[in-house]
């Protein structure tokens, strides 16, 4: 499985880094904070060190609703050419839904991007709903739309969705027969799982997506996608990557501020936030979750696989690293991951996924034992979602 | 039935019910459920199957068929089970895969016959397309 770089806020050389050292397969760029002059150079950058790198750009669509609003955040959004405001009952019309695409492509087509990724809208709560007719439609139409191009390019619908529509286990299965059985369907989709009430600091280990049926209805996502020929990119999926990889995934993202490690659309209004950066982390494989560079220091003379063991360890050995290089060590842990856990065989890989959040289980326990309960309790309930997703999707996915 | 023709030595004959979904009072009364049971979709005992029943139900019935014929045995219906049993099964059953009983048989071919019956109709193959692409690949 493929990694990408979730691009966002002050990426600096970080993407160019990750290439460089080859902890990243691609870019996913975000439209609020590229620029469509900057794309090309930025495109040239990283073909020069990595010719096989893949280039897509997030048109970020989902949050015209948002453009309303007085506190809205929208960054650079407003320059790109095919965004503007909108109101759900406008988008109601084919006609509507229709120009949404063909101007987006028609602004996106002349960018060296790799393949293409459509616009759409956020499915907030549930696939019965407005929401989900609109979305529907957006899928509907953008290979139909995409075509009239001339484009030779892949071409990935949006499906940007809310934790809780992965709940409703009927509606959702409704949605899967819907949109496997399209008569002109697209390439591939692009998924984003937004994690319902979130801060700028909250992490997607502690967030509302960490709950079994939503990893579950992800990975199903992934698996029923990927069994009927579809690449699937996802989004903001940090430490599930694995999960998603396992279950079909072509490739995940993972990002340097906790906002891109996770979606919310709380992203886009602003909030108030300040105060300190945050503290620099370390990603321990064996924990499946991020630690201080203190806790590292202390865990690693009891529990030595703490350390994953990989080159970038050494950015920590002489104190804490330079938050520039923090998010390398992220892209390689979790690259690591990918590589470990999964195989072609979907059984072989669930198995493996399963040992991997047993000996984190395992290390959370020994920690405890050692008088050093490391958020005791959350860090159980995210290791029981973990284990019960893999047990719900092997059931839902009739494996 | 077998033809003379090496390329395509057998046909399939009535794999269920054809018929309309707005059609006559015949299907549309509600209590009657157009096929033979044990090689009934799933989806097809939902109340509201009518809203959303496609192609991939004929892929369920065709995938049923190809388990009994290449295995010997139904795949979900027990010998002695009555209709109630039966269409529970179907909703609930996960039928062994193919492989196991026939373990002689090509892997690929067994996965895709168990891909067929799957109880999920987004789970099946996409298209009848995607299906004969899978089928010729095993050549």
């Amino acid at each position: 499985m493929k990694l990408f770089a979730q691009h966002g806020y002050g990426p600096g050389d970080k993407i160019l880094n990750g290439f460089k050292h080859r902890t990243i397969d691609g870019v996913i760029f975000s439209a609020r904070y590229e620029k469509k002059e900057k794309i090309t150079s930025d495109a040239e950058n990283i073909r020069s060190i990595s010719s096989e790198a893949e280039i897509l750009l997030d048109p970020e669509c989902y949050s015209c609703f948002y453009a309303h609003q007085p506190d809205a955040k929208l960054g650079g959004l407003n320059e790109w050419s095919y965004f503007f405001p909108q109101r759900r009952s406008q988008l109601e019309t084919s006609e509507s839904v229709e120009k949404i695409l063909t101007d987006t492509f028609d602004t996106v087509v002349d960018l060296p991007l790799t393949s293409i990724i459509a616009p759409n809208i956020f499915i907030p709560r549930s696939f019965n709903s407005i929401e989900a007719v609109i979305a529907k439609n957006f899928i509907r139409k953008t290979h139909q739309l995409f075509e009239k191009t001339g484009d030779k390019r892949n071409v990935f619908a949006t499906l940007a969705i809310g934790r809780d529509t992965l709940i409703d286990q009927t509606e959702f299965e409704a949605f899967l027969n819907d949109i496997t059985a399209l008569d002109n369907p697209p390439d591939g989709f692009y998924i984003i799982v937004g994690g319902g009430i979130t801060d700028d600091r909250t992490e997607i280990t502690s967030s509302e997506i960490i709950h079994a049926d939503v990893i579950a209805g992800w990975m199903m996502l992934n698996y029923t996608l990927s069994i009927n020929g579809f690449k699937v990119i996802n989004g903001f999926s940090d430490i599930l990557t694995p999960f998603l990889g396992c279950a079909g995934g072509y490739a995940g993202a993972t990002g340097w501020w906790s906002n891109l490690r996770m979606f919310s659309m709380s992203r886009y209004i602003n909030a108030v936030s300040g105060g300190r950066l945050p503290t620099i982390r370390y990603l321990s494989n064996a924990l499946l979750n991020r630690i201080t560079h203190s806790e590292r220091r202390a865990f690693v003379k009891l529990i030595p696989e703490i350390n994953n063991g990989l080159p970038r360890d050494s950015d920590y050995e002489g104190g804490e690293p330079d938050r520039k290089v923090e998010v390398l060590q992220f892209w390689e842990a979790i690259s690591h991951l990918n590589n470990k856990t999964i195989v072609s065989d979907i059984n072989e890989s669930l198995q493996m996924l399963e040992d991997m959040v047993n000996r984190a289980e395992r290390n959370y326990t020994n920690l405890a034992g050692y008088g050093l309960p490391v958020n005791r309790e959350a860090n159980r309930e995210y290791m029981e979602a973990l284990m019960e997703s893999i047990q719900t999707f092997r059931r839902n996915a009739e494996i | 039935m077998k033809l003379k023709s090496n390329e395509r030595p057998f046909v399939i004959l009535d794999l269920g019910i054809a018929f309309k979904i707005h059609g006559t009072e015949l299907t549309r009364d509600p209590r009657f459920r157009p096929g033979t049971l044990p090689y009934m979709a799933p989806e097809m005992f939902n109340p509201r199957f009518r809203e959303s029943l496609d192609y991939r139900s004929d892929m369920y019935s065709a995938g049923i068929t190809l388990f009994e014929y290449a295995s010997g045995v139904h795949p979900i219906k027990k010998r002695d089970d009555d209709d109630f049993t039966t269409m529970y099964r179907i909703i609930r059953s996960k039928p062994q895969p193919l492989s196991t009983l026939r373990p002689d048989l090509p892997s690929d071919f067994c996965k895709i016959v168990d891909q067929l019956i799957k109880k999920l109709p987004a789970l099946r193959p996409a298209s009848f397309e995607m299906l004969l692409k899978k089928i010729k690949e095993l050549s």
